[in-house]
């Protein structure tokens, strides 16, 4: 094995006049994880699909083993041992779970598959990762978290020499993520080269060997794990320091701008009481799937749900579509950004300007394309979107910038209640930064805000108050000085799941 | 169980195509008794055969996201050109079907190379090819004509039973067909590249390939149903295919298709095929004017649709 078995030399690529990779040049040892860093929209992704054959570079070659290679399709990478797990999901939702992990080399006797082996190996790929559902599930059935252990099992199914993986625990809880760096750490003592984007700094020092920083599409340096440090990390990536990384909470809130009573979606979730105050960060934490996704999809118009009483500054509304909701004042940034957030073949700048439409027609005014232009730019340079120009397709522009994007679409219509599911995920450390401003901003001038994470940093970080759920239904509440993550934690499994014993009431 | 039972809605229940199919199925027999008869439903079986062949075509381009407008048009060439053929060849009639076939195939090879290279939509092309291929088919036959050999007309006549045996070769192609979709790694690609075509690339499942296939596939049974048709009624008509491109659509989406792609099902729409036949027999029966049907037919379409979306929207 070789000191440099995967080689990335002088690879540029560039699209239009954005300039995704500039001369990058740096190896990866086999048996190696290296992190692949850099802010949104710095190449981490355009260097992974130059190596996985999905995109072809305009300069530089890359070596595997000292042989240079250049995979024209997909199909040469994998068959080369290149295998990718990509940022945004590729999975086929009518499929089952099974059928996604082996598709495009499903096992077959005389042409038809072997069903029963198919799911036999899912399984055992599945339980080594620790997923708990069955091998038979249709992936559309699938949550995010779910859907992102198909992609891992999908990559594992293969024989795998060097291991691409963009963001893969975005969407995956605590104990998922430690079931995949067991992995990873087994692949590692296989020889397999493994190279590692994630914008978590926390993971990073946990799984990685080594870093790459790359910057406006150049290589910045390559340093062992143990030579930097977070401050270093944060410099190279985004060229300063940051300060204090939550901004300051909120010292005294106003009038409540929501108060749900009586509040239930089906089973899955009952909650009796719900009050949002004005100026107020409000976070829901608990373990995957205790109703928190149906919490605020109800109150997004999402979900349909039922509700004894649901005001909306002490005046009752009616919700029954997110149409509804938006009318109401009531903004969501969903966690599930391609299928629910944007318009993918737009233009950012219509998809910014669709959120604003609703509000600014009541008003009878006509939008004006110069006028739509300003508030476009005003949210651009706000958020730091980096785009080629307002006309750049959304499903062009990089992960984390597409995040902005849904953030900016949903300011827009300038909610009374901001309702965000998991709004940082794939947003780099910079960027993070600068939208716990804007949240802060927001409810310094009167928004409530609910954050739905399942990053407790960032529910400590950020919340005012805390309410935790487990099996659909509140069981603690808290604010400052109790708040923290042992406590949340320890509430969040006291009340351990238990099926069919929840009671009628509400 | 009582809760999984609450938890059934009647959207569900009513977006199921079967449910759909069951209902018009029981309008037909009630407004017109005298179809269950055994004539009757030989009658509407051998009516359905080229519908069902036309709707499995079209629904296997319907599940890749495509669509074929060309059909109906393939099926007028095929059966005008089987005519002319064979009433000036008598002797040939093994050749002419083979030619036949091969031209069908042809033809959907020019639709799906035209839909996977040049990047324009296959509604535009398959349109377009259809409105040419109606020009061919009026300018080989100018009006109904033509005579096929005695033995050639037994295809849509022969029997077992009260079934027509043609029917019956074509149901079963068509349940193997539904088998191999959901049980071979060709059939999962195809759902595949109808679900998410970026994964079946990323899969290293050629897309392109796969798509010219189906239009090739379509061009094909489209033959198949304009040769069936000659056999029918004896003789070539250019417009014998018009009404089934529209038909053709109307029983995929009954039968289970969307056209957001990445469903199909083969034995919905071999019921559906067969469930509009019989409307067509009773409306034939009870004499209502051509104008009617063609309201209906598009109501119905309508409806199907509909119901698709509805089934598809997350409660
Ligand atoms: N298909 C495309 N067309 C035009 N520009 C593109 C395209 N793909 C990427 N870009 C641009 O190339 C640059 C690099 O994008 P890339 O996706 O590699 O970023 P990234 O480092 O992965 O960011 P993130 O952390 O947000 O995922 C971005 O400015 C992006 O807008
Ligand atoms: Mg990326």
């Amino acid at each position: 094995m070789s000191d440099n078995f995967l080689e990335f030399r002088n690879v540029s690529k560039s699209y239009g006049g954005v300039h995704a990779l500039e001369d990058v040049s740096f190896s990866v040892p086999a048996g190696h994880v290296r992190a692949l860093l850099g802010e949104n929209g710095a190449g981490k992704s355009t260097l992974i699909r130059v190596l996985a054959g999905t995109i072809g570079a305009d300069r530089g070659t890359i070596a595997l083993d000292g042989v240079e290679r250049a995979f024209a399709t997909p199909l040469e990478a994998l068959e080369a041992g290149v295998v990718t797990i990509y940022q945004e999901f590729n999975l086929v939702p009518q499929l089952t779970v099974a059928e996604n992990i082996f598709l495009g080399w499903l096992p077959t006797t005389a042409g038809w598959i072997d069903r029963g082996s198919i799911r036999a190996r899912a399984s055992e790929i599945l339980k080594r990762i620790g997923a708990t559902f069955s091998p038979d599930a249709r992936v559309g059935d699938l949550n995010v978290a779910g859907q992102q252990m198909v992609e891992i099992a999908k990559a594992l199914s293969r024989d795998v020499k060097v291991l691409l993986m963009d963001e893969p625990t975005a969407a995956l809880n605590d104990a998922e993520i430690e079931a995949l760096f067991r992995i990873i750490r087994q692949l590692r003592a296989d020889g397999v080269s493994i190279l590692y984007v994630s914008h978590r700094m926390a993971e990073i020092f946990a799984i990685a060997d080594s870093v790459t920083v790359l910057k406006d599409g150049r290589h910045v340096g390559t340093e062992p794990i143990s030579e930097v440090t977070t401050e270093s990390l944060v410099r190279m990536m985004i060229g300063r320091t940051l300060g204090e990384f939550y901004p300051p909470k909120a010292t005294d809130f106003g009038a409540p701008v929501l108060e749900i009573g009586g509040l239930s979606v089906g089973k899955a979730l009952q909650v009796e009481k719900l009050v949002l105050r004005k100026g107020e960060v409000l976070g829901i934490a608990g373990l995957e799937g205790q109703g928190q996704r149906e919490l605020v999809q109800a109150i997004s118009g999402a979900r349909s749900f039922e509700a004894d009483t649901f005001l909306i500054e002490g005046a009752p509304v009616r919700i029954r579509s997110i149409r509804d909701a938006i009318a109401a004042g009531i903004g969501y940034i969903p966690d599930d950004r391609k299928r629910d957030g944007l318009a993918l073949i737009r233009t950012s700048a219509e998809n910014l300007a669709i959120g604003s439409l609703a509000r600014r027609l009541r008003f009878g005014a006509v939008v004006s394309g110069s006028a739509e232009r300003r508030f476009v730019d005003d949210l651009v340079a706000a958020l730091r979107v980096k785009l080629s120009g307002p006309d750049q397709r959304a499903g062009d522009l990089s992960g984390g910038n597409q995040q902005k994007l849904v953030f900016g679409k949903v300011l827009g219509a300038k909610p009374k209640i901001l309702v965000m599911a998991e709004p940082t995920r794939g947003v780099d450390v910079g960027a993070k930064r600068e939208i716990y401003e804007i949240i802060r901003e927001l409810t310094r001038s009167g928004v409530g805000v609910v954050l739905l994470s399942g990053e407790l940093p960032e529910i400590l970080g950020m919340s005012d108050r805390v309410l935790v759920m487990a099996n659909g239904r509140i069981v603690a509440e808290m604010t400052d000085p109790e708040m923290s993550e042992e406590a949340i934690m320890t509430a969040a499994t006291a009340e351990a799941p238990e099926a069919g014993v929840m009671d009628d009431a509400a | 169980m009582t809760a999984a039972l609450r938890n059934i809605r009647l959207r569900d229940v009513v977006g199921a195509p079967l449910f759909l199919l069951v209902v018009l199925l029981l309008i037909g027999v009630a407004i017109e008794p005298a179809i269950t008869g055994e004539r009757a439903i030989r009658n509407i079986l051998t009516t359905a055969t080229p519908l069902i062949l036309a709707g499995i075509a079209q629904s296997l381009v319907i599940l890749v996201g495509g669509i074929d407008l060309s059909i109906g048009a393939i099926i007028s060439v095929a059966n005008v050109v089987a005519a002319a053929l064979m009433t000036a060849y008598p002797d040939m009639t093994v050749a002419i079907v083979f030619g036949v076939l091969a031209l069908g195939a042809g033809i959907g090879l020019v639709n799906g190379v035209l839909c996977a290279f040049s990047g324009a939509s296959p509604f535009i092309i398959t349109l377009a090819m259809g409105i040419a291929l109606q020009g061919v088919a009026l300018q080989i036959m100018y009006q109904p004509g033509g005579t096929v050999a005695s033995g050639f007309r037994q295809i849509a006549r022969a029997n077992w039973g009260a079934l027509p045996v043609t029917t019956v070769i074509v149901v079963a192609l068509a349940l193997l067909l539904a088998v191999a979709i959901r049980r071979t790694s060709w059939g999962v690609s195809l759902i595949a590249i109808g679900g998410n075509e970026a994964s079946a690339r990323l899969s290293g499942i050629s897309v392109k390939r796969q798509t010219v296939l189906l239009y090739v596939i379509s061009g094909f049974l489209a033959a198949c149903a304009g040769l069936f048709l000659a056999s029918r009624i004896s003789s070539g008509d250019p417009l014998v295919g018009e009404p089934v491109t529209l038909d053709s659509i109307t029983v995929a989406v009954l039968g289970g298709s969307s056209f957001l792609g990445g469903s199909i099902s083969v034995v919905g729409t071999t019921v559906a095929a067969i469930v509009l036949a019989m409307i067509n027999t009773v409306l034939n029966l009870k004499d209502v004017s051509p104008f009617y049907q063609w309201m209906l037919k598009g109501a119905i379409l309508i409806l199907a649709l509909s119901l698709d979306l509805l089934r598809r929207r997350k409660g």
